[in-house]
């Protein structure tokens, strides 16, 4: 047996060990050995499979990036040069696109979106994709920038192509999403005019004796998916009917119980002191910790970061919070949102970064279970 | 220390940078388009006393390092002695290199006005 097919048997054990037992940080790490053995089709399985159980987790997202980067690099590099040198806006529209729809960076995607538009600001092809960006955030962090935003970039298009159908379509699945029914009946019904579409005429047939009521308030109800951090359960309806292979929320939150189990579990992080868990409306949910640290005390620390957090991101328009650091004398604070909930870990000086690091990876694997 | 700023915006992954006073007040800024100087401002001032007012009820001193982790970006506060260096990033780089950078500057700007 040559020295590669021993290699290829090592990581198929491997990968057999890991895919029994996954986490963020073994999944990358198996990533990373294909790639490294020039198997970028199997890293890039892996990576699917890392991104579909883990999809909160920043390492996994970052590990499908990159395999891809890899397999478009040579087109990306030269799409790149173009616009450096002479840009034309079918560069920016091609490589904003390559970027969103193969790569899924959408931060990417949207930066060059709006670069390309300071230039070429009758691009309707790129305000449409801003307005894809600004509603795949929405539909993952649910702030109402991001909505407003959403439907102010696909207006752009619409209005510099009312032909552009998708923009349309796209306005009347968010205006059906947040409860606005007669303006999505009216969007559908246009672009149904234009173009057969079975989907929007399944969202059509679900909204049948929906009608929005008079008291209706576009901010209060987007202040409302904020809060709940989703969309309605009929709002959710209606999201399923064009993504049907979304995963089904079961709108019941993990066990308080399974929460308690888990904490103890941190005491093998170097440097660990004390823990705690609240949802994301601020309300405890468990604690742990074999230190002086007071429990409630503790919580409120949480709650506090973690709104001061949210509040900064939220005015900077960077989307939901991921996690937190802070660094004192005294030692350190994580806080790593997932989910409904919010886990702060207290280490002390002899933590390192990757300690901090390791304590969201273990909370993101334990949420995503 | 406006070209420390300056030199420190070119990095990989840097879109504005700022420094602050401990108690938040804004004392020089370098923060270019599409970001607007004054909101960042306003956020980063709200972010340490907010941060610190916290640390200190939990019984704990000032941070010498405060990072958000967004979905689609970043910001750190990072301790330069007597102010702190405030820096908003990209979310897709590597936080421990650009760290690298961070920290020199940092330590440049406490020499400066140590």
């Amino acid at each position: 047996m040559g020295l590669f097919d021993r290699k290829e048997k090592q990581i198929g054990a491997l990968e057999e060990k890991i895919l029994a037992n996954p986490t963020p940080q073994n999944m990358v790490s198996l990533v990373e050995k294909y790639m490294a053995l020039g198997e970028d089709q199997r890293a890039l399985e892996v990576a699917r499979k890392a991104l579909d159980k883990f999809p909160d987790s920043d390492s996994v997202v970052a590990a499908f990036q990159n395999v891809r980067k890899l397999q478009l690099q040579e087109e990306i590099v030269d799409l790149n040069k173009t616009i450096r040198r002479s840009p034309r806006r079918t560069d920016y529209e091609q490589l904003a696109a390559r970027y969103y729809y193969q790569l899924g960076d959408r931060n990417r995607a949207y930066e060059l979106a709006l670069e390309g538009l300071e230039k070429f600001p009758e691009s309707e092809s790129l305000y449409f994709l801003c307005g894809r960006v600004r509603m795949d955030r929405f539909h993952q962090d649910f702030l109402e920038n991001d909505f407003q935003e959403a439907v102010r970039h696909f207006q752009k298009a619409v209005d510099l192509n009312p032909e552009n159908i998708r923009a349309v379509s796209d306005m009347a699945r968010l205006s059906a999403e947040i409860g606005d029914y007669g303006q999505a009946r009216s969007l559908a019904q246009k672009a149904l005019s234009a173009a057969p579409d079975e989907v929007l005429k399944q969202m059509l047939y679900a909204m049948e004796g929906l009608e929005r009521p008079n008291s209706f308030d576009l901010h209060g109800v987007l202040i409302g998916c904020e809060a709940r951090r989703g969309l309605s359960k009929e709002g959710m309806s209606i999201r399923r009917i064009f993504e049907p292979s979304m995963k089904e929320e079961t709108g019941q939150k993990l066990p308080p119980e399974k929460i308690r189990d888990f904490l103890p579990k941190l005491r093998s992080l170097k440097g660990y002191v004390c823990s705690a868990v609240v949802g994301r409306d601020g309300a405890p949910i468990a604690t742990h910790g074999e230190g002086k640290t007071d429990p409630a005390v503790f919580t409120r620390l949480l709650v506090a970061l973690s709104r001061c957090a949210e509040d900064s991101a939220k005015r900077m328009d960077i989307g939901g919070v991921t996690q937190v650091e802070i660094d004192a004398p005294g030692g350190h604070v994580v806080l790593i949102a997932c989910r409904d909930s919010i886990l702060a870990v207290r280490m002390d000086p002899s933590a390192k970064n990757e300690d901090l690091r390791a304590a969201g990876e273990m909370f993101i694997a334990f949420m995503s279970v | 220390m406006k070209e420390l700023l300056k030199d420190l915006n070119l990095e990989i992954g840097v879109k504005g940078c700022l420094i602050l006073t401990r108690d938040g007040v804004v004392a020089l800024s370098e923060i270019p388009p599409p970001l607007k100087a004054d909101v960042v401002a306003a956020v980063a001032s709200n972010a340490i006393q907010t941060a610190n007012a916290a640390l200190k009820e939990f019984g704990s001193e000032l941070f010498s390092r405060f990072l958000i982790n967004a979905s689609y970006g970043k910001m750190i506060f990072v301790e330069t002695g007597r102010s702190y260096l405030g820096v908003v990033l990209d979310k897709g780089i590597n936080i421990d290199l650009t760290m690298l950078s961070i920290s020199s500057t940092a330590r440049r700007i406490k020499l400066m006005t140590a």
